[in-house]
């Protein structure tokens, strides 16, 4: 990043985040849902949008072009629509820029996930290499199991301790610890330090800081800094026991909102095994290497803390924006980053960092 | 109406590959080769980009999901931030949108903006492109690309009396103008008896009026006014975008109950009047000097030039027809061919963008039209339901 | 599959074949429509707001973002608003056919499927598919829950 200095925070408008049953509402409806809702919380009608950022994937969703269906419904009739395909955040970020830029006031980032529909792991495959890695099949189970077992000799920690991670988060979601699936999926990762997915959808409304003046609209929150990056596609191209494309996110983040990782209440992350959670604690700096088990076993600790444990249900493709929505619905939030990631074993990630309500 | 003050970006590094159906490099090389040489353009390394927007549109072409993923590192983006766009066919245009908003927010000071294709990795290119529509009521009814650009066709012939001659000679003189870009996919000499009589494949679409598979990359490094400044660059200053989206129901688009109709681009021409009012454009003709306009088909160049302003509804055909365009003409059509003659979908909205700024630049070689100092870029995806439109200059506005 | 010799030696491809399947949720409104095809009925989705009727159906009309309220018989018959006569293989369907987007009577918008007809001349065809020729829906013998249940035919 070349520039250091801070950017002018922009506010939140409307937020909404919801969850589906499998199989009752179309794709399309759920979307109407979460935007309708959104634009509800913001006062605002679909006239009063600029434009419409989308994410979502389409391998996942089953439609060659998914933002054909989805634009619509996220309010982008005759309007500036775009699709961001990384991830809810990374669709955040664009409406942020484009405030930024003064070429819209008005913006909705809308994104989904609908896992339940397809097969995400066949999905998986097709994003690797085709010369040289879709043979051994590394997906994202079998390269997260790789770098848990890399990240236990580094660091010299025990399975044991990871299972006890484990059977804490599921106790969060109000799951029985005789109830977790031991079984190993690539060891050592086992099914029951794997989050379950749920279907969702989450909506954010945007506005410049003038349109908030000149509309008189409620803020619910500001974005006040924004970061993401990539790693090498290759997991044998990475390191193992880390996440540097998330240091790097989470940096520009809080170098842009002018905070540090020592003034936020809360970190929202998206805990898709034990592991991510682990190198999230890291990458943001709030343990050393290896010591993230340490730092987690307080129960004080900051993580996940306003939008609960992503055992209880992880949003797909949309995680970040959907905790970022929940946040917005509170009025107790402090300063806080919140992250998600995409890519065979989180090769991209992205952080928002908002300040809510109750901020200082 | 005075300009908003906005951060001014401007257009400093150019790069594609020849368009052709096949290329001995795979497809990460390819999107690399592309992006080197744009960075060359520029004067600069991987090591001055401070975030690439990737542009991808769908990837069963080439048979890898995430391909933007997969490429990261050959396009310098490993470390750093990267996002992919995806508006269909509109991708390269909406992806070059992207990028000036990094720029333009003034979170980046340069961005490398690329993508590639290889559509021809795939035989079932169309079944693909059937996948686009609804699944519950559009799907499995032959609805693909051809069928639709057949669709608008009959509906602008229906509204405006466009003729299949006149179809014929978009063909007909998109080709010849190919003939001086060396990386155009396709061009030659056809007559309009040529196109008449060729394959017929969807009325009234034959053969010569579809553009081709292609496989290719294109690339763009879009710097702020500071950086251009710093470096004494030469840009083509991205003075006006604009962009808007339209329902994915043909039948919507239809009937007494339309609010546009499917036989003409007016979403596009919403994206454009955004772009002509940041740019300064009142007079279309008068202060445009080349168009690289979105056609696959031939009724879109037909489409193009009305939505444009070039001139009224319905006259696109007889107007093209009469070498109005052709170089030498008041405002010059696509003259690399454009996407008639090579469409490498994942890119080619940016492909336009590269060859509008190559003329702004005075790059474009063989293809060059003389003391051009503003062009435009329109870009088109999904059931025509996508646009992106850019306007360029040689100076900022 | 095709190998080519170059400078740098033989460069190889690699053949594969991608099987992704997919379980559509349809939702209430479009498993409404579906089953009533099966009943040999078409329906439609009225916005309170500018009344127009959605076919296909809707849960929220797209221009005035609010959800649809009630359900309007419409067709059987309609009119052509746009066809084309289709002679190139582009799937799985064998040419020549047609493809038209027709307006059920009652119906704002248009629902397209394959409308059946001589076409041994597809020139002369295409000269009978314009804009405002009524339509009629034909159900199959034993119509399923999907588009395919009916086709249209020109009415007479």
């Amino acid at each position: 990043m070349s520039r250091a200095p801070q950017m002018t925070p922009v506010p939140v408008v409307g937020a909404a985040a919801l969850t589906a049953v499998p199989g009752r509402k179309r794709l399309e409806e759920l979307v109407f849902d979460a935007a309708r809702a959104a634009l509800d919380v913001a006062g605002l009608e679909r006239a009063d949008l600029d434009a419409v950022v989308l994410s979502g994937s389409d391998e996942l969703d089953g439609r060659s072009i998914s933002s054909m269906l989805t634009s619509m419904p996220a309010g982008g009739l005759l309007k500036d629509t775009v699709k961001i395909t990384d991830s809810g955040l990374h669709a955040l970020a664009v409406s942020v820029m484009r405030i930024l830029s003064q070429d819209t006031h008005v913006e909705i980032a809308v994104s989904w996930g609908v896992p339940s529909e397809g097969n995400p792991e066949a999905v998986e495959r097709t994003a690797l290499d085709p010369f040289f890695e879709r043979h051994a099949g590394v997906i994202d189970v079998v390269a997260t199991g790789m770098m848990l077992g890399a990240y236990l000799a580094d660091f010299d920690r025990n399975l044991q301790e990871v299972d006890e991670r484990a059977t804490r988060k599921w106790a969060a979601a109000g799951v029985e610890s005789c109830a977790v699936d031991r079984s190993f999926v690539a060891v050592p990762l086992r099914r029951g330090h794997i989050a379950p997915t749920v279907d969702a959808v989450a909506a954010v409304v945007l506005a410049s800081p003038s349109a908030v003046k000149q509309r008189g609209l409620n803020v619910l929150g500001q974005v006040t800094g924004v970061g993401w990056a990539v790693d090498a596609h290759s997991v044998g191209a990475r390191e193992h026991s880390s996440q540097p494309a998330l240091q790097i996110a989470a940096r520009h983040a809080l170098a842009r909102s002018g905070a540090e990782v020592t003034g936020l209440d809360a970190i929202e992350i998206e805990d898709r095994t034990v592991l991510h959670e682990l190198l999230a604690v890291e990458a943001f700096g709030m343990a050393g290497p290896g010591q993230a088990l340490d730092a987690l076993a307080d129960s004080s600790n900051i993580v996940n803390r306003y939008t609960g444990d992503g055992f209880g249900g992880l949003p797909m493709h949309c995680s970040g924006l959907w905790r970022l929505a929940r946040l917005c619905e509170r009025d107790d939030v402090g300063r806080v980053a919140v992250q998600n990631a995409s890519g065979i074993a989180a090769q991209s990630h992205a952080v928002v960092v908002l300040e809510g309500a109750n901020a200082a | 109406m005075p300009p908003k003050a906005r951060a001014r970006t401007g257009i400093v590094g150019v790069g594609e590959t020849e368009y052709r159906t096949r290329h001995q490099e795979n497809y990460v090389e390819l999107a690399q080769r592309a992006a080197m040489n744009a960075l060359r353009m520029a004067g600069m390394t991987p090591d001055d980009v401070d975030a690439v927007v990737y542009s991808m549109a769908p990837t069963e072409f080439m048979g890898v999901s995430d391909a933007d993923k997969w490429a990261a590192t050959a396009v310098g983006a490993r470390h750093k931030p990267m996002m992919r766009v995806h508006t269909g066919g509109a991708t390269g245009g909406s992806a070059a949108v992207i990028g000036h908003h990094h720029v333009a927010s003034n979170l980046h000071d340069v961005v490398l903006v690329v993508g590639a294709d290889k559509v021809s990795e795939t035989p079932d290119a169309q079944f693909v492109l059937g996948l686009i529509w609804d699944p519950f009521y559009e799907r499995g009814f032959g609805l693909n690309t051809v069928t639709q650009g057949a669709l608008e066709a009959v509906r602008h012939m229906d509204m405006y009396g466009t003729t299949e001659e006149q179809m014929a000679e978009v063909a007909v003189r998109t080709w010849r103008r190919a003939k001086r870009n060396p990386n155009a996919h396709l061009s030659g000499d056809i007559t309009v008896d040529d196109v008449i009589n060729s394959q017929r494949l969807a009325w009234p679409l034959k053969r010569y009026d579809c553009c081709p598979r292609s496989s290719g990359a294109a690339a763009v490094v879009i710097a702020s006014e500071r950086v251009v400044h710093e470096r004494g660059l030469d840009a083509a200053w991205i003075n006006g975008t604009g962009a808007a989206g339209n329902t994915v129901y043909i039948g919507d688009r239809l009937g007494p109950n339309k609010q546009t109709d499917f036989g003409e681009l007016d979403e596009l021409r919403i994206a454009i009047e955004k772009a002509y009012r940041e740019a300064g454009i009142s007079d279309p003709v008068s202060q445009i000097d080349v168009a690289e306009a979105y056609s696959p088909f031939t009724i879109y160049e037909i489409q193009n030039v009305e939505a444009l302003g070039f001139c009224g509804r319905g006259e696109g055909g007889p107007d093209i027809a009469a070498g109005r365009f052709d170089v030498g003409g008041e405002v010059v059509l696509n003259p690399s061919g454009g996407t008639l003659c090579s469409n490498p979908i994942a890119v080619t909205g940016l492909v336009r963008v590269c060859d509008a700024a190559l003329q702004i630049l005075g790059r474009a070689e063989e293809y060059q039209v003389p003391d051009v100092r503003t062009a435009v870029a329109t870009a088109i995806g999904g059931s025509a339901q996508f646009e992106a439109c850019l306007v360029l200059g040689s100076d900022p506005v | 599959m095709s190998s080519k010799v170059s400078e740098h030696g033989e460069l190889l491809t690699i053949p594969e074949d991608w099987h992704l399947h997919y379980d559509y949720g349809a939702g209430p409104v479009a498993s409404r429509f579906l089953l009533g095809l099966a009943e040999r009925r078409f329906e439609g989705r009225r916005c309170p707001s500018c009344d127009n009727v959605w076919v296909p159906p809707r849960a929220y009309c797209e221009r005035c973002f609010v959800p649809t309220t009630e359900w309007v018989a419409v067709g059987p018959e309609g009119v052509i608003e746009a066809a084309t006569v289709v002679t190139l293989r582009l799937g799985d369907r064998e040419p020549p056919y047609v493809v038209a987007f027709c307006r059920l009577d009652g119906a704002s918008t248009c629902l397209v499927n394959y409308l059946k007809m001589p076409l041994d001349d597809p020139e002369a065809a295409q000269r009978q598919l314009a804009r405002g020729t009524r339509v009629k829906a034909v159900f199959a013998s034993s119509p399923e829950s999907r588009m395919s249940a009916f086709h249209y035919e020109l009415a007479e």
